[in-house]
């Protein structure tokens, strides 16, 4: 077996040493430019092989041997019954460990955006104390009133009557819940409502004048109390929060703000999911207190017919994150055929 | 990641006249030479090894992780090779293991206070704050201690006092200055880091000045406001054809789309724009005041070619659910260093070797656990 060429170090000055190394009963030979060490092959570390990175070979005080020609290297130890590379470096070559690796990694990674983010966050927020959802939901609240949302114009007595028809509505919900319903008028909101994750649902005055039937509102708002009941509003920012921090580790290297984008997508997409379950919650309340469920799918569809298809602003953030309207009324419309 | 991924250079240290170790009592002919830094990664070699970390780090619950790091670091290391000599990393994984346990240990504690109370939580976020620059020390000398050249270790023998006026003061006084004095932050840290790190015996100096970390930021500030410039230039004419042209709210809701499209395009191109933007001049300017003994380092990171890099890599990922990871790694650090050469005052052989003291790794993966780049 031929010698292989290296660099050697002494570990103590920079200076390279150009030398053959070679290995004759068990003893690792280094010869050249004023070197000439034999060691046991026992007392060095031989460093595992990386592709074809250079391979080095260590003694134990402090010298080493920088190999260039790995295959060469590879040869010689296999030739004197050393194992020429670790296991892992053999995986690393071998086609069926790879394929097995992309085909694992594929699949944890959809399993983790199917089920593993959502499964996470909902046991997440069960753990958030109630004192923590109700400070951020009354500071969210807070923040909406002085942007987006000022005192509502709508007559008291309209506002009681709707608040009273909302707490005879028949809610099953876990123990401690509570909900309160506030009014608003908004702008730019226009016909909307929205629940925060304490139990505060709040309703525009653009969708109480959308209305025809009051009916109509108790199936907008048994929607809204599903969110609550499902916590929706904590799971969506954890969901968001743990899609962020992966797209942004794995994207990396940019910033955390360019990986922004593509988490968008995944979020919409979550978003999407829990509007579904918000609906299906909503046809379960409606059935079990007798109310038609052809009133929500009204009035869902006149708020699509109110946005024009594709209209104002705040309508369009509605639009990407709950499903297409189309689809929700089939949804609705199969579920009162039953 | 960067800071994972580069071998030591970029991030690296530097100055002073060289101490000892110079040959005495022999005229030397000093000569200048340029010795370029060659990278010989590949993409589809680090894709084998990405991906067996991957699954081995899966079947262990993560523990592999420590041994993946390894494995990882040296693959880049060792592909670096500057005079005919390759780098090499040393860390011991199971060093590597034992910092992450604590990193997880610190996070579950900061985690855990959150949730008994909001006090709880502050007090905890305070703590964290207090020991990180402690921590960061103990990173930058594991990973100095843990890389070699030609069989001399690096070293860093910064001083945990410069450390808190560095990673706790000048943060403090950039937020109140509302970012006034974050140039100066960004030449002390860079200063920090270049000024106590040092190769065998020989250290490393660093001699940028505040005033070009402030006339970087300052011309970073003027092409931030020419990209969202010209961002509004191609958004607003769209916006005002869909509101003036009005006629069916069809037409409307496309021409919101498209412009939302545009700003979304614009937001991203902005971001990496501005970070490729600053990342390249801060390397340049960086490495280009930088110093191992007599000899300096010159850095010409082109930031339109990272910005290129950057986006298609990002395509990339994306496309490829991840897959395409390995190989953007390798394009941008092939690009980095290509980028950076020594100029090399008579030999790169009349280093010596330091004493060297082994550390443990805490800092560093507790550091990575908390999402601090120390690559600064």
């Amino acid at each position: 077996m031929a010698p292989v060429s290296a660099t050697y170090f002494d570990g103590r000055a920079a200076r390279p040493h150009a030398v053959t190394l070679d290995i004759v009963d068990g003893t690792a030979s280094v010869a050249g430019e004023g070197v000439d060490r034999r060691e046991s092959i026992a007392s060095i570390e031989i460093g595992d092989a990386l592709g074809d990175a250079p391979r080095v070979i260590r003694f134990q005080d402090g010298a080493l041997c920088e190999v260039r020609d790995v295959n060469a290297l590879g040869r010689l130890l296999a030739a004197h019954g050393i194992a020429p590379t670790t296991a892992v470096s053999q995986w690393e070559g071998s086609i069926r460990w790879i394929v097995s690796g992309v085909i694992a990694f594929v699949a944890i990674l959809l399993a983790a955006y199917w089920y593993g983010v959502p499964i996470a966050a909902r046991a997440l927020a069960e753990q958030i104390p109630v004192v923590a959802v109700r400070r951020l939901s009354d500071d969210t609240l807070s923040v909406l009133d002085r942007r987006l949302l000022a005192t509502t114009a709508l007559e008291e007595s309209r506002r009681t009557a709707i608040d009273r028809a909302f707490n005879d509505l028949k809610l099953p919900a876990p123990e401690g819940t509570e909900y309160s319903l506030v009014f608003r008028k908004s702008d730019v909101l226009g016909a909307n409502a929205f629940a925060l994750p304490s139990g505060t649902i709040v309703m525009t005055d653009g969708l109480v004048e959308l209305a025809r039937d009051d009916r109509e509102l108790l199936g907008v708002l048994a929607h809204e109390a599903g969110h609550v009941v499902r916590r929706h509003g904590l799971r969506s920012i954890l969901q968001d929060s743990i899609v962020g921090l992966a797209v942004a580790w794995f994207i990396g290297d940019v910033s955390a703000l360019a990986a922004a984008a593509p988490t968008a997508l995944i979020q919409a997409s979550y978003s999407r999911d829990l509007e579904r379950e918000a609906d299906a919650y909503a046809v379960d309340v409606l059935r079990a207190n007798g109310i038609p469920l052809r009133h929500l799918a009204h009035i869902l569809r006149r708020l699509e017919e109110d946005s024009g298809g594709l209209g104002t602003s705040g309508v369009l953030g509605y639009l990407s994150s709950h499903p297409a309207t189309p689809e929700r009324l089939q949804r609705l419309e199969a579920s009162s055929a039953q | 990641m960067a800071a994972d991924i580069m071998p030591m250079p970029p991030d690296a240290p530097v100055v002073s006249p060289m101490p000892s170790g110079a040959p005495v009592g022999r005229v030397v002919r000093v000569h200048t030479r340029k010795e370029p830094f060659l990278f010989f990664g590949s993409g589809r070699e680090y894709f084998r090894i990405w991906i067996v970390n991957i699954l081995l780090t899966m079947l262990t619950l993560g523990i592999y992780s420590a041994w993946a790091k390894v494995r990882r670091t040296q693959y880049f290391y060792r592909n670096t090779r500057l005079a005919g000599a390759s780098f090499e990393y040393h860390g011991d994984p199971r060093a590597i293991l034992r910092g992450r346990m604590i990193g997880a240990l610190l996070f579950g504690a900061y985690y855990a206070a959150g949730l008994v109370s909001p006090v709880a939580g502050l007090i905890a976020f305070a703590a964290l704050i207090a020991v990180m620059p402690w921590l960061i020390v103990r990173a930058l000398r594991f990973r100095f201690y843990n890389t070699s050249y030609r069989g001399l270790r690096f070293r860093f023998e910064g001083s945990t006092a410069d450390a808190y006026t560095t990673f706790l003061l000048f943060p403090i006084g950039t937020v109140l200055t509302v970012g006034l004095l974050g140039p100066m932050w960004h030449q002390r840290l860079k200063r920090y880091v270049h000024t106590n790190a040092g190769f065998g015996r020989t250290t490393f100096g660093f001699d940028a000045t505040v005033r070009s970390f402030y006339r970087l930021y300052l011309v970073a500030l003027g092409v931030l406001l020419l990209l969202i410039l010209g961002a509004a230039v191609v958004a607003a004419p769209l916006l005002i054809a869909a509101v003036a042209g009005g006629a069916s709210s069809a037409q409307l809701g496309l021409g919101i789309v498209l412009a939302m499209l545009v700003m979304a395009a614009a937001y991203v191109l902005t971001t990496v724009g501005m970070w490729a933007f600053t990342t390249a001049r801060v390397q340049n300017l960086a490495w280009n005041h930088t110093q191992l003994g007599p000899h300096r380092f010159q850095s010409q990171v082109a930031a339109g070619r990272l910005v290129f890099i950057t986006l298609t890599n990002m395509a990339g990922i994306i496309c490829t659910l991840g897959l395409y990871k390995p190989f953007a790694d390798i394009r941008v650090t092939q690009y980095l260093l290509d980028s950076c050469t020594m100029v090399v005052e008579g030999s790169l052989d009349d280093f010596v070797a330091g004493t060297a003291v082994a550390v443990g790794a805490a800092g560093e993966e507790a550091i990575e656990m908390f999402d601090i780049d120390i690559a600064i």
